[in-house]
């Protein structure tokens, strides 16, 4: 394309002195010819063939029309120039583009194969932003790389050897002058980029220096050091201004000498090449031509020098950056799914002299050797400072960072690749890892490894295998069905909470699932079912003696559990903003806020509500479960609380309010639910307000607005509300005795018989977990995280301290459980010093970095292999040493 | 009652007696506030120690129950807490607790009474502070009945 576009530029170069010598000076007109003949062309062979073969007789044409037909011609070159240049920087900025996403890419997946414990050792910021920003100029330089210095140079040697054409001398003088700006301005700027650096560091320096001085205020007002430090200040403001000098200096040296030289070039050419036109060894049209040609000169050298500067600032940060990213330590790449060879089921265990130690060589697991029969239940017993987690992270492919070797069968864990590892085992942390998402999403997330297949090729996997980028994206079915024991979505769902039940989460999610609200798609079949229900549970419930635990939805009293605003309205709020009608609606509940006189009340409950939120929660951290459970106001909105306090609390502060204060502060209010949040708020007059209110909203709303507003309705389905409001159409009475536990299990009772309560469990499988989990409690992000690793039955669990959020009891029904589900293949977990653990086929017990193993073949678990006839002989509760021949080795410790 | 005068009461108690103000109403905040009638279990012996209770006024009975007959072994009035240590050391409620009045409680739940443990120092230190007195009572107690057996 380069190579194309120059014969282009050598015309758009050419015709100009052919417009001044042939058409203005006249020259194709000479001898008193009238017409002059344009566009003939034709093909000069040999004599035998008769000569030349005309192509085209061309076009005649008088003086002005040559004029105008080359001024055309000209016209139309620079079109092409233009088109070419725009096709160019096209095609280069896509090349561009692709590099960068294949660098950062690359980037990524190297980080995803570092070993554990150099990602562990990885800033998440820093290598976030060096694969965001860093890499950006590099990527984007890769475009310019070769294009830029082609391009450019092959125009710049085109317009020089079009002036050698024209003139030897004059080519000769533009040639030194490139070669002056060729070599002594990148020469000049290299000291001005060294400036730039300085004055970077001299800045931060100062900035660093300024900061500690605020910070160290009183020691110097105490010791009378001010004079010392303001002298010390204006020191370094002194160095700083010193280079920025010589900055500034050597920057206006470097444009003088640029404009110098651009300048002083046409001097040379209407001196020298004017003496050439006056002998009449140079015309006229050259000599335009060649100072045409000229302007078109320096830019390309231009752009070349400061490509050559971009391309060693990218070099430096290219290497900053492959620094980080260098190493042999690495994981194996994944392979095809097809080639991965599955590791038997029963194939051992086997721990030669693995040795960790600590910085200082302090060994924190001395030379264990043993070998664990497969597939068993393995207890590993010791304090968590002993070598117990170093072994059982290295077993988990948590650590690589041993001597020694740790094989299954003939594979070693640590060669493994994650793909490899991940078909025979799982791994689960004692501080569970959660991922903003629902319950359902971070419990199957382990399922997905299995890629949807691409329907059809387009342009996204097209340009995805030009960078180097998987050409599936994430979007599809990732889903192994078949490591669920399921075949579809319905199924899977049906599988997590089976899995989540096995953990203990099953009234967890119950709970979760009521919270929810009716799905948007639901049936009108369903939509009936829930009325159906909400029938049959009034009757039981007026049945039995709970029916004072519910206080129901009743347009005509003032609903206690129900919010200021739910109370007010009568119904559920859209809060969307963008909905139409929403600030008609807001328009709307102002007037009838102080039309019903609840402005100034609604206000100082949104005071008293601040005052205590600021009061209690200022000096929680953000997003601290607390807070989110508990608090009236949002996160983001505490840091604006004193404002509003003082601003409410200054003289006359209520009726002096800005609207946008205003309004916060009735927010809060209408957030306000008497018994739970207990500020002794809602008096019986204030009751009666809002009753008035409600029916003046109930009637006088406008028609516009009707969709903001879900109205409760004894006979509809509130989409808007939980299921749980849908289902009791009232609330729990949240200061009764055990109001809440009966009203659950009464519900729990109910929903199977009424054919519910998958829709329930379901509807909790959506449940947010939050940011990093933060809407759960700790077991309950740990019973996820089992639940992660359960779903999917691994041949080897490995439970590193999996239980330390769940209680004692809690701890052993969850080991019975997987121990149960897990009958027939590996389970490994670990208990304190203290713990006895019962029923485990090995125990390894842990003394400081000393391990060994104890082999209990009258164990309940399946591992025996009942296959093998020594098995009767081997001793129960024995001990057995390295160096015999059982199957079952004792390990030698050794402290060195 | 409002969180206020419950915070009061809270500061009666001799656990939360150095707990600042402000994180007596959080832990208010953090509570139900649940009223039992007379002759109300509000837990049962074996139970799972799903929360700390804080009684604001009434009065309880403690049972043990033992193979045959319930013992009663103590009865607790207003200012009491009780299920803390359940709930710390993880263990099944020890004692069933029966109302003899209409009694007023707050109850918080096990895991945000643990939450407030981890993250409010304050809290910690009276708990830790409370379990010590009660072991150094204990103790006492077991000197003077040894030196009356001797």
């Amino acid at each position: 394309m380069i190579l194309a576009s120059l014969p282009f530029y050598w015309m758009s170069l050419d015709i100009p002195k052919r417009i001044v010598n042939d058409a203005l000076q006249g020259r194709a007109f000479e001898a008193g010819a009238t017409e002059a003949t344009l566009f003939s062309f034709s093909l000069p062979l040999p004599e035998a063939l008769g000569g030349s073969l005309t192509i085209s007789d061309g076009f005649a044409f008088d003086q002005l029309g040559y004029l105008l037909a080359l001024s055309f011609l000209f016209l139309f070159f620079v079109i092409c120039n233009g088109a070419f240049k725009y096709v160019i920087n096209i095609e280069k900025g896509i090349l561009s583009e692709r590099m960068l996403r294949r660098l950062r890419f690359e980037l990524f997946a190297r980080m995803m194969r570092f070993r554990p414990e150099r990602i562990r050792a990885v800033k998440p910021a820093e290598a976030a932003s060096m694969i965001k920003d860093e890499v950006e100029p590099v990527g984007g330089f890769i475009g310019d790389a070769f294009i830029q210095p082609a391009f450019l140079g092959l125009q710049a040697m085109t317009a020089l050897i079009f002036i050698l054409v024209q003139s030897v001398w004059l080519g000769a003088v533009a040639l030194a002058i490139v070669l002056v700006q060729a070599f002594l301005i990148p020469y000049l700027r290299r000291e001005q980029l060294r400036l730039g650096r300085l004055r970077q560091l001299a800045s931060r320096k100062l900035a660093g220096r300024i900061g500690e001085m605020i910070d160290t205020a009183p020691m110097i007002h105490v010791h009378g050091l001010k004079t010392r430090s303001e002298a010390e200040i204006g020191n370094r403001l002194g160095g700083l201004f010193d280079i920025r000098a010589a900055l500034y200096k050597r920057k206006f040296a470097v444009k003088y000498l640029n404009n110098l030289l651009a300048q002083i070039t046409p001097f040379f050419f209407y001196a020298i090449g004017g003496y050439f036109a006056l002998r009449g060894t140079l015309d006229i049209g050259q000599l335009v031509a060649v100072i045409a040609a000229y302007r078109d000169l320096p830019p390309p050298v231009k752009e070349l020098i400061d490509w050559d500067q971009r391309r060693a600032d990218v070099q430096i940060k290219y290497e900053q950056v492959i620094t980080q990213f260098a190493g042999e330590t690495l994981l194996p790449d994944d392979p095809a799914p097809d080639e991965i060879k599955p590791i038997p089921a029963n194939a051992p265990i086997d721990v030669r002299n693995v040795t960790v130690t600590d910085q200082r060589g302090t060994p924190l697991l001395a030379s264990a050797t043993l070998e664990l029969k497969r597939p068993s239940h393995i207890a590993f017993v010791g304090s968590s400072s002993s070598g117990r987690d170093h072994l059982i992270r290295i077993l988990g492919r948590q650590t690589s960072n041993h001597t020694g070797r740790v094989f299954i069968g003939k594979r070693s864990v640590g060669e493994m690749s994650d793909a490899e590892a991940a078909r025979l085992m799982s791994f689960v942390p004692s501080d569970a890892i959660m991922f903003s998402g629902s319950i359902a999403e971070n419990v199957a997330i382990s399922l997905q490894r299995q890629p949807p297949t691409i329907e059809a090729r387009n342009r996204r996997t097209r340009e995805s295998e030009l960078s180097g980028n998987p050409i599936v994206t994430d979007e599809g079915d990732w889903f192994d069905y078949r490591a669920a024991d399921a075949s579809d979505q319905s199924e899977l769902k049906r599988r997590i909470v089976e899995t989540l039940g096995r953990v203990g989460m099953r009234d967890d999610l119950y709970g979760f699932g009521m919270q929810e609200r009716i799905p948007a798609d639901a049936s009108d079949e369903l939509k009936a079912a829930i009325l159906d229900a909400r029938a049959t549970i009034a009757n039981d419930l007026a049945a039995s003696d709970m029916a004072s635990l519910i206080e129901p939805f009743d347009f005509a009293r003032f609903n206690d559990q129900m919010s200021l605003r739910e109370n007010l309205l009568f119904g559920v709020l859209d809060e969307n903003p963008d909905k139409p009608g929403w600030v008609e609606f807001n328009t709307f509940y102002q007037s009838v806020a102080y039309a019903e006189a609840l402005y100034r009340p609604a206000i100082e409950m949104g005071l008293r509500i601040a005052e205590t939120a600021v009061e209690v929660f200022a000096d929680l951290p953000p997003g601290h479960p607390i807070f989110e459970r508990f608090s009236m106001v949002n996160v983001d909105e505490l840091g604006e609380l004193p404002d509003l306090i003082r601003l409410g609390r200054a003289d006359n502060g209520v009726d002096n309010l800005p609207s946008e204060a205003a309004t916060k502060l009735i927010d809060l209010a209408a957030g306000y639910i008497e018994p739970r949040h207990r500020l002794g708020l809602i008096t019986p007059e204030l009751k009666e307000r809002i009753l008035r209110a409600r029916k003046s909203i109930r009637r006088h709303l406008p028609e516009i607005c009707r969709d903001q507003i879900e109205f409760y309705d004894a006979k509809h389905v509130i989409t808007s509300a939980p299921i749980r409001d849908n289902l009791l159409f009232g609330r729990t009475a949240q200061n009764t005795a055990n109001a809440e536990q009966r009203i659950a299990e009464f519900l729990r009772k109910s929903l199977p018989k009424l054919g519910l309560d998958d829709l329930i469990y379901s509807l909790g499988l959506d449940y947010d977990v939050g940011p990093g989990g933060r809407n759960l409690f700790a077991e309950q992000r740990a019973a996820v995280s089992l639940a992660r690793s359960l779903i999917r039955h691994p041949d080897m669990l490995i439970l590193e301290e999996a239980f330390s959020a769940f209680g004692r009891d809690r701890k052993a029904q969850l080991i019975d459980n997987i121990r149960a589900d897990y009958a027939g293949k590996t389970v490994v977990v670990t208990f304190g010093a203290d713990e006895t653990p019962e029923g485990f086929d090995q125990v390894v017990t842990f003394d400081g970095p000393r391990a060994m193993l104890k082999t209990d073949t009258s164990s309940t678990s399946q591992s025996r292999d009942d296959s093998d006839p020594d098995a009767d002989d081997r001793a129960d509760d024995d001990l057995v040493t390295t160096d015999g021949t059982e199957a079952a080795l004792a390990m030698k410790a050794e402290t060195s | 009652m409002s969180l206020t005068s419950e915070c009061e009461l809270l500061e009666c108690i001799p656990l939360f007696k150095h707990v600042d103000q402000s994180k007596r109403k959080l832990i208010a905040m953090s509570s139900d506030r649940l009223t039992f009638g007379p002759n109300e279990m509000v837990f049962r012996e074996g139970d799972p120690s799903d929360a700390v209770f804080m009684m604001l006024n009434g009065a309880v009975r403690v049972i043990k129950q033992d193979e045959e007959r319930s013992i009663e072994l103590a009865r607790l009035s207003g200012g009491a807490v009780f299920g803390e240590t359940g709930v710390v050391c993880d263990t099944k409620r020890s004692a069933t607790i029966v109302t003899i009045e209409e009694t007023t409680m707050l109850r918080i739940d096990s895991r945000i009474f643990m939450e407030l443990v981890e993250q409010v120092p304050q809290v910690a230190v009276a708990l830790t502070r409370e379990l010590a007195d009660r072991i150094e009572r204990t103790n006492q107690r077991l000197l003077s009945q040894t030196a009356a057996a001797g």
